[in-house]
């Protein structure tokens, strides 16, 4: 039998010990799994059990019955519904992204060390605040005689329908996710290997040329991370839709709102609600799966 | 010597399939300074941590005092550790750190505080106890690393690489600092490390270990001068070694053909004709030949490469038929040579200097 | 000036841009709170405090707010001690089934909050929560431990591994050692994870409204406040509650960045095996 030394693995893994699991190791790694798996899977479980439940009689009846799923799913409102937050999703990512690469780029690959740090405190405290007074805001400014339309006025232009619509709700969107969109380009962009930039500078790529074949792809996993998240928070979000698009037409999470604002069929919600949670899924891992596959990295 | 302080008896550490220490044995005199040394990933350190109760051994037992620790937890065991990293406490100043481990033991605080500062100047760094321990400089902090395990005026300490990190003149006066301490505490100091300068400089017994075995142990000059193995041959010291076949073996001197010639060596009375060797001669043993000198038996032609120097001594790279010589003199001595890149040498060795290892 | 230059002052432009776009809803509540006109336009009308003064007679409010407090700070203490929890057994042990540990700590933030709202929602009325602000609390925690976990695992990875274990070899048990060592450095830390789930807490609207039934909380009433008449009113709250948020985060930020890591310098260049 060949024999490895392990001292090396040892030494790479640093000094932490396995010292027995005792009351010390359990009452440290207990509290949370217990808390999660009451709070967070059990919910999350009941959720999809709710969507076999029936409604009879006005009251909330427990049974196996695919009866909401054959409803929901057969109506063709529903899938309107769907196809329009999954596109609407997508769009948000994909103008998020868009819009915050440059900007992200410039922070990264231009600027100094303090004025990188100081951009990320300054992207970290609008991200912390309250999204809903931020979209209410954004209300308040783009109604027709709002200050947006004024301002355009002064320049003879408009008034432009700026709430109230498919813009409203992009607006809210991006109020959403620019932050954390721009943070999470920022800091993949702010890894990737100097040298290899340099490299292709000195084989004579042009500035914008080097950005599409080498800072990229060397950032592909942050990148697609970070539309990632901004199509689920988009997909899922209600305020952007219902204050700045105007609820009509709705998306799902407004669906599920409405739904629980008149009768409370909670069912029907729950049904809505795990489609979601698949769909979300779904995107997820082909996203991660986009993000590393390929031919090796950068 | 005096009585058996600390025994490892067939320890051993395996991580699944893979052994990184394979069933030692090793006995530690009481006040004893014992250097283990080898390359990285030997096991050095896994057994350092299995004495301080960091590691868990798979197999075989630790002794001190005769008692078996194995079941020790950590806090129990008196084998306080002076870490590669210091491991210094960074929200502490130097006095809290010095005395954490009295505190742990429930010494009343103006004692530890008394007894602390009675360490710090021992060690000359008493001027620093209010001081932060991020703005010391890396010998003070290492004093300060000394004088936190030896505050509870253990009976062993163990250090894990721990000048490492250093300046290489601060570790020749932290040689100095550490030989004096042991001189004078009549401790046993169990020091791990992976440079052979550090281990002869400081130790009485040495103890190579390679991929989990102990390779050799004993006297710092013994296993310097007689390496028990080709591994050993070839960690420690600068020696020539060249694989050879044993022609003949007279009055206990053996001749060996080798790549560059025929060898003689000494103390051979154990091998026979047709064994395969190992040749071995120490590079500090190897001179010019000089007609007028007092010549050795061995003569070898080669072809100067390079040299390089490390404080006075030169060590001079030559080559011949392949196989690489090494020449180790003090600068004054070969001065009187012009040496260049691609003269020719030829270099000469008496019998006596040159031992024989039988290739594995 | 090249068409180099140029378009570097273009992109930093952009950038400025991108960043106005990012604070602009911040300052214009602001600016419209103060704003004596109920429909504001350009130009801006006088400067008039009628609004705060309108939201302090309103009767909802203190309740709220009160409700919002409380469950902020129950929240910040619950979450931050789970999210220590979780961090430091992330940090000190090694088991089968890690990932999962961690993908159940971290998993929150990626489920939409009407989703995770609806679910807490149906399982807290089964077990006879709903409209508490126990329900409140409990969901939150849910939400705001993953943000308490990531800072104090961030830090705890700043720390020299071998800090916890050279207070065991001088004689501190595991508990001690916690307290001496662990603790002590975390310490920035655990204020700052307290401050930020605080934050988060104070802001969530979405799980709050599903759950909370009449203990309505601040952003729960601000939501009630959308279906009423556009005012400035809600303008004036959201100051409010954006100075407490960016107050509390700018201390949070604030404390990781003052300290600084202990983790020792690279090791120098190793003498050989000669």
């Amino acid at each position: 039998m060949t024999v490895r030394t392990a001292e090396a693995i040892v030494e790479r893994v640093g000094v932490r010990s396995r010292v027995r699991i005792g009351p010390f190791a359990l009452f440290w790694a207990l509290p949370m799994v217990v808390w999660q798996l009451l709070f967070f899977v059990a919910p999350l479980c009941f959720l999809v059990v709710m969507t076999f439940w029936i409604v009879q009689n006005f009251r909330l009846t427990p049974a196996f019955d695919f009866q909401n799923w054959r409803e929901m799913l057969g109506a063709g409102y529903f899938w309107q519904i769907y196809f329009r937050t999954f596109v609407y999703g997508l769009l948000a990512a994909a103008t998020a992204s868009l819009i915050a690469f440059p900007c992200s780029y410039m922070l990264a690959f231009r600027a100094s060390f303090s004025l990188r740090w100081f951009s990320v405190f300054l992207l970290i405290t609008p991200f912390f605040t309250s999204y809903l007074v931020r979209t209410y805001s954004w209300k308040v400014v783009l109604t027709g005689n709002g200050i947006v339309n004024a301002g355009l006025g002064w320049l003879d232009l408009g008034p432009f329908e700026l709430v109230n619509n498919l813009f409203g709700t992009m607006v809210g969107y991006l109020t959403l996710t620019l932050p954390l969109v721009l943070l999470l380009q920022l800091f993949s962009l702010a890894y990737v290997d100097r040298n290899l930039v340099e490299a292709a500078h000195n084989l004579g790529c042009g500035a914008l040329r080097t950005v599409f074949l080498v800072v990229i792809p060397s950032a592909r996993v942050g990148l697609v991370l970070a539309a990632t998240f901004a199509f689920i928070l988009s997909f899922g979000d209600y305020v952007s839709p219902s204050l700045l698009g105007g609820s009509k037409p709705p998306t799902l999470s407004v669906l599920i709102v409405d739904v629980v604002k008149s009768g409370a069929n909670w069912p029907d919600a729950s049904v809505v609600a795990v489609v979601m949670i698949v769909t979300l899924l779904t995107v997820s891992f082909a996203a991660l799966i986009f993000a590393y596959g390929g031919r090796g990295r950068g | 010597m005096s009585e058996e302080f600390l025994t490892l008896a067939k320890l051993e550490k395996r991580y699944g399939d893979a052994v990184a220490v394979n069933r030692i044995d090793l006995t530690v005199a009481k006040g004893e300074f014992i250097a283990i040394m080898g390359p990285s990933g030997c096991g050095k350190t896994t057994t350092l941590r299995m004495i301080a109760g960091l590691e868990q051994p798979t197999g075989g037992e630790i002794k001190l005092r005769g008692r078996l620790i194995n079941e020790d937890k950590p806090w129990l065991r008196d084998t306080p550790l002076v870490w590669q990293s210091l491991a210094l406490f960074p929200f502490m100043s130097v006095l809290k750190n010095v005395e954490f481990g009295l505190k742990m033991r429930g010494v009343s605080a103006s004692e530890r505080r008394r007894r602390a500062i009675q360490w710090l100047e021992r060690l000359d760094i008493a001027a620093f106890a209010d001081r932060d321990v991020t703005k010391l400089s890396g010998g003070q902090r290492q004093r300060v690393a000394l004088a936190r395990a030896l505050v509870t005026e253990p009976e062993i300490l163990l250090l894990d690489e721990p000048l490492s990190a250093l300046d290489a003149h601060l570790v020749v006066r932290m040689q100095a600092e550490l030989i004096r301490l042991h001189r004078e505490l009549g401790i046993t100091f169990f020091y791990v490390t992976h440079s052979q300068s550090e281990a002869f400089a400081m130790a009485s017994r040495v103890v190579i270990m390679n991929q989990g075995r102990i390779e050799q142990a004993g006297q710092a000059r013994q296993v310097y001068r007689a390496p028990a193995n080709r591994f050993v041959a070839e960690f420690v010291g600068t020696n020539n070694i060249l694989r050879g076949t044993v022609e003949s073996v007279e009055a206990g001197r053996a001749r060996v053909s080798t790549a560059v010639g025929l060898l003689t060596a000494a103390a051979a009375q154990n091998f026979r004709p047709g064994d395969t060797v190992d040749y071995v001669v120490g590079a500090d043993t190897v001179s010019l030949f000089s007609p007028a000198a007092e010549a050795g038996e061995n003569r070898v032609a080669c072809t100067m490469v390079s040299e390089q120097f490390i404080g006075s001594v030169v060590t001079v790279y030559a080559e011949a038929n392949g196989a690489e010589f090494r020449m180790q003199k003090r600068q004054h001595e070969l001065s009187a040579a012009a040496l260049e890149p691609g003269r020719p040498l030829e270099l000469s060795w008496p019998a006596e200097s040159a031992f024989l290892l039988p290739a594995t | 000036m090249t068409p180099g230059r140029i378009a570097v002052w273009l992109l930093w432009s952009y950038v400025a841009a991108v960043f106005l776009f990012i604070m602009a809803p911040i300052a214009t509540s602001f600016v419209v709170s103060f704003n004596v006109d109920r429909f504001p336009t350009l130009p801006l009308g006088g400067f008039s405090s009628r609004w705060y003064e309108e939201i302090g007679r309103d009767p909802m409010l203190p309740p709220a707010f009160r409700n919002t407090i409380q469950a902020g700070l129950t929240v910040s203490v619950i979450a931050t001690f789970l999210g220590f929890a979780a961090a430091y057994t992330d940090y000190r042990y090694r088991f089968f089934g890690k990932p999962v540990y961690l993908t159940l700590a971290l998993l929150p933030p990626t489920i939409p909050v009407v989703i995770l709202g609806l679910a807490m929602l149906i399982f807290l009325s089964r077990i006879h929560l709903f409209g508490t602000l126990a329900a409140v609390v409990i969901s939150h925690v849910v939400v705001c431990l993953p943000f308490a976990m990531a800072l104090i695992r961030l830090r705890l990875s700043q720390m020299d591994p071998s800090l916890e274990a050279a207070a065991w070899n001088l004689g501190a048990t595991q508990w001690r050692a916690f307290r001496e060592v662990i603790l002590p450095f975390t310490l920035p830390a655990i204020l700052s994870a307290l401050f930020i789930t605080m934050a988060v807490s104070f802001d969530e609207y979405a799980i709050a409204w599903f759950v909370s039934g009449f203990e309505e909380t601040l952003p729960v009433r601000i939501l009630a406040m959308f279906q009423g008449q556009v005012s400035p009113r809600i303008n004036a709250i959201g100051s409010i509650v954006f100075t407490i948020t960016m107050t509390l985060v700018i201390m949070a930020q604030a404390l990781l960045l003052l300290r600084r890591p202990s983790r020792p310098a690279p090791l120098r260049r190793q003498e050989g095996v000669s």
